[in-house]
């Protein structure tokens, strides 16, 4: 598959997602209530502790990177935010609060996503509109898709958990420098290979289960499965570009976050800012499966075998 | 590790291979162990012919690796040496090595420092390699084993290798581990003494060569949690003097009793011969009191004066929550934009301020951050009219962010 081929589906994928700005939003929804669940619980003990703290003591950007600390910092060293003046409060929700229920939600959300990827794959297929459609779509996936993103979650945990088993296997080998720092490059590689392939797996196989139905899908799944080695690279390209303009969005949707100030008409200004750009983020996650979907097309009909016969016949 | 910036790279010429038992009395590592390399080396402390002796132990293959160190090493020593005054006699030495090639029985010695297999030193590996050259340092230069007043040798030895790191590394982004991993995030630098607070504050471990605290016998040890906490007391005796006056104070001690004993009656006598007001109140302060000490702005008013139109009648309520009574700064902001600074020596357990002329807008406690051992808090700040446009913007933000964090892990299922 030639990587014009790849741009092409691209493109065309990003088209169709982009003209269903309703889809996007009806993606992008539950991310949002549940992230208004989650932090629900911390509006109080804000209040009594932000409204009383003058300008020059309150939050600012670098704050929220403590949020998730034992990502983000080193565990034996909690983070003090500069000047010290939110530490116990932004302490103790990140240390129990945000962390649990970021957790949960995100398990939840993640069960909710297979579906939900499947309902917009099911709406962009068949051109279907309104909730109920989606709603309708998104029950008849429900199963599957939650089985799907099931298998998948422990695809990520199993090739995280070998990787660092395979680290820690290499730190205690012993070998110097420039050896080691190969074996930690491979390493690397083949985890990333790994996460690749779980991924892969997923969206083949959502796309073939919209394509076929709830009832037959697992067989030609696995056919299509079976094409990966020569569908690897237009995939690897296809998630490299999809990856890169997610960032950008992401960055983006960040950057607004920031800017926002707290008067009321900055505050919806920056809100709405932010959700739109969310909302292109989720639009360009369907679009993804969407090109997935075109190039399995594109290699069945590439690979096979004609429905006609043609003879050549020539007269003198 | 290259020199960066301004920063001198001091040379460091090899020594030959031979050294004598008597040269390291202290800091030797004794037979060098299978697998290992030794290198001996003559480190120049400033541009007169003054050097110190430098003796390297390292894991065959690891050459380049205890190169970068030496480098590191040797300017650490010529930073002591121009703080501090001369070394001692007896030179110093490290054993690098990754944790896994270690020797078990080498394990406990001061002079190790555990290494990772290539890269510039990390974080962990300049700080263990000052918390080593300083041990040796104090140790070294006085008589005894420290054990009679250890919190002193311990105090002294955390606080040099924190100023050393923060001459050498101060400001720079830090590595991170994540699960073992170490990885270059571009995180906020925490200064030593700030991560210092935070291990306080946390009750985290020290280091792995931390005694318990129960073997010290004598009370201040105990109180200030030895490493850390004497490292602080002695860093916000710095703040108050000024470093210059203290680095003084210290090379004055390290002079006084080089070669014989020392405790910390001498080192307070020999900061106060170069300190304007009397050190002793503060010192009985640091050391009688464990942990931070925390201050709290409990209620701010300000309202209309019935007696004169126009002026406000303003109170603010300080309160000692925990923690040794340290002096502090107050400041109170005006409407009308003034300052007005008061100096609380905390002996009360509160202070109640009263103010007529202006609207009180704020009050700060600490507010040029300069007491290490205050405890910064959110309450150490607060307005006089409640203003919830922060909080709106905070809550906004970490909704977000949770939507961000939501959305990416979501994505991988």
């Amino acid at each position: 598959m030639s990587p014009g081929e790849v741009r092409r589906a691209m493109r065309e994928a990003v088209l169709e997602s982009a003209r269903r700005p309703g889809l996007a939003v009806a993606l992008a929804l539950p991310g949002l209530l549940s992230a208004w669940l989650v932090v629900a619980p911390a509006h109080l003990p804000l209040a009594r502790t932000l409204d009383h703290l003058p300008a020059d003591a309150a939050p600012g950007a670098s704050d929220l990177a403590v949020a998730v600390p034992g990502l983000l910092a080193p565990p034996d060293l909690p983070v003090l935010l500069h000047g010290g003046e939110l530490s116990e409060l932004v302490r103790t929700l990140a240390g129990h609060t945000l962390p649990a229920g970021v957790l949960a939600a995100a398990i939840l959300l993640g069960l909710l996503h297979g579906p939900l990827q499947c309902a917009g794959l099911d709406a962009l297929r068949h051109r279907t509109t309104g909730p109920g459609a989606l709603l309708a779509a998104g029950a008849r996936y429900a199963l599957p898709a939650s089985a799907l993103s099931l298998l998948g979650l422990a695809g990520y945990l199993f090739s995280a958990g070998l990787g660092l088993r395979l680290l820690a296997l290499a730190r205690a080998g012993g070998a110097p420098d420039r050896a080691h720092a190969a074996v930690v490059a491979a390493i690397g590689a083949f985890v990333l290979l790994l996460l690749f392939g779980v991924r892969s797996l997923l969206d083949i196989s959502r796309a073939r289960l919209v394509e076929r139905g709830p009832h037959d899908w697992i067989r030609p799944a696995l056919a299509a499965l079976a094409r990966l080695p020569r569908l690897a690279p237009a995939l690897a390209l296809l998630y490299l570009g999809y990856g890169a303009a997610r960032a950008l969005l992401l960055a983006g949707a960040w950057s607004a976050a920031m800017l926002a100030t707290g008067s009321w008409p900055g505050l919806a200004a920056g809100f709405l800012a932010q959700q739109a750009l969310a909302a292109a983020a989720a639009a360009l996650r369907l679009a993804r499966l969407q090109a997935v979907r075109k190039l399995l097309r594109l290699a069945e009909v590439s690979s096979a075998p004609p429905a006609y016969k043609l003879e050549l016949t020539g007269g003198s | 590790m290259q020199a960066a910036g301004s920063e001198a790279s001091v040379p460091v010429e090899p020594a030959g291979a031979t050294s004598s038992a008597g040269h390291h009395a202290t800091g030797s590592p004794g037979p060098v162990p299978a697998g290992f390399e030794v290198r001996e080396l003559r480190v120049p402390l400033d541009a007169t012919a003054r050097v110190t002796g430098l003796r390297l132990l390292f894991p065959a293959g690891f050459g380049r690796k205890a190169d970068r160190l030496a480098q590191e090493a040797s300017f650490a020593l010529a930073t002591l040496a121009r703080l501090w005054g001369p070394p001692p006699e007896s030179g110093f030495s490290l054993l690098l090595s990754p944790p896994e090639l270690l020797p078990p029985s080498l394990s406990d010695r001061p002079q190790v420092v555990l290494v990772e297999r290539f890269g510039d030193p990390f974080r962990e590996e300049a700080e263990a390699l000052c918390l080593a050259l300083a041990r040796q340092w104090w140790r070294n230069l006085f008589a005894g084993d420290g054990s009679e007043e250890p919190y002193l040798e311990e105090g002294l030895v955390t606080y040099t290798a924190a100023r050393l790191f923060a001459v050498r590394h101060g400001g720079r982004p830090a590595g991170v581990r994540i699960g073992g991993l170490a990885l270059p995030l571009p995180l906020p630098p925490l200064t030593p003494f700030e991560a210092m607070r935070a291990r306080l504050l946390a009750g985290a471990p020290i280091d792995p060569l931390a005694r318990d605290r129960g073997s010290y016998g004598d009370r201040a040890s105990r109180a200030l949690l030895t490493h850390d906490g004497m490292a602080l007391a002695l860093a916000e005796i710095a703040s108050r003097l000024g470093e210059e006056r203290f680095d003084q104070g210290l090379a004055l001690f390290a002079a006084r009793h080089r070669g014989g004993r020392a405790r910390a009656d001498d080192l307070v006598r020999a900061l106060s011969a170069v300190a304007v007001d009397d050190l002793w109140p503060l010192w009985q302060e640091l050391t009688g009191e464990p942990g931070l000490s925390d201050f709290a702005v409990t209620r701010v008013r300000s309202e209309p004066d019935p007696s004169t139109p126009g002026r406000m009648v303003s109170q603010a309520l300080i309160v000692h929550r925990s923690g040794p009574r340290l002096p502090l700064v107050v400041e109170l902001r005006f409407a009308d934009g003034s300052r007005q600074r008061v100096f609380w020596d905390a002996r009360a357990a509160w202070l109640r301020l009263h103010a007529t002329g202006p609207r009180l807008v704020e009050v700060h406690l600490d507010p040029g951050e300069s007491g290490l051992l205050v405890h910064g808090k959110a309450d150490d700040a607060r307005l006089v009219v409640p203003d919830p446009g922060p909080r709106r913007r905070f809550t906004q933000r970490l909704r977000f962010f949770a939507q961000l964090v939501l959305e990416a892990l979501a994505d991988l299922a």
